[in-house]
């Protein structure tokens, strides 16, 4: 979750789930708040990387 | 047991309240809306003995948030090395050769136009994201092949059809008839 710094996305923590936040469409993801180490954190890994992919023409970088 | 991942797409408004109610009850899920498109679908990474069973456990998960659903499709084609390295059956540090090197999987030199391991979506330093069927077909072509996902996609679109034909239940005069093809 660290590595989202500097991604174009915004992270929201006040639930048991991460809410993470495309600032250019207003599209969002949400994944599991706590998981794991392991395989499990990088599942939900890879679905914060594509999140990004998706959003990083449309996010603030744009 | 076996990893199984796939998607549902809502059919209506899919909400904080809801995505709460579905990670009441599920960890293995995330929740993707884009807006601007009018979709919204939740990606499963479910451990289960078949993909029907995984699917069918997802379904009953929406229904429990009550989130509609609009159709089954595959897994998100964005994929990262660990996601690869799963599917091929190889170490993520080979795999981490490979995009790196650009060198087909059997060892040969790479031809010169379209031989490499695909490039990632998008060049990243720390964690690049690649386009599996594209990823899918080089390992095809370089003795690395995954299994296909032919019976996968039957799975699917008979989920597809079952939950079609659940929406048009409460319209029909008589289900049974119905029901009693499929036997």
């Amino acid at each position: 979750m660290h590595g989202m710094t500097g991604t174009g996305v915004d992270v929201e923590r006040d639930r048991h789930w991460l809410r993470l936040s495309c600032p250019g469409c207003r599209g969002w993801l949400g994944v599991p708040g706590e998981v794991p180490p392991g395989v499990a954190g990088q599942l939900v890994a890879r679905r914060i990387d594509a999140f990004v992919q998706r959003h990083a023409l449309c996010g603030r970088g744009r | 047991m076996m990893l199984r991942q796939f998607r549902l797409y809502a059919s209506g408004p899919l909400d904080d309240e809801r995505a709460d109610l579905l990670f009441d009850r599920a960890r293995d899920l995330s929740v993707e809306v884009v807006p601007a498109e009018g979709v919204a679908w939740v990606a499963f990474d479910r451990v289960a003995p078949t993909l029907v069973d995984a699917v069918v456990s997802g379904v009953r998960d929406l229904d429990t948030a009550g989130v509609g659903i609009a159709g089954v499709a595959g897994d998100d084609p964005l994929v990262t090395l660990e996601v690869i390295a799963t599917r091929a059956g190889r170490p993520v540090e080979v795999v981490r050769g490979w995009a790196a090197a650009g060198i087909p999987a059997d060892g040969a030199p790479a031809p010169a136009v379209g031989g490499g391991f695909p490039a990632p979506v998008r060049d990243h330093p720390r964690r690049p994201v690649f386009h599996w069927p594209d990823v899918a077909a080089w390992l095809d072509r370089h003795r690395a092949a995954v299994p296909s996902g032919a019976d996968a996609e039957v799975t699917l679109e008979a989920v597809t059809l079952a939950l079609r034909l659940r929406a048009l239940a409460p319209r029909l005069e008589r289900m049974p008839p119905i029901r009693s093809l499929l036997y």
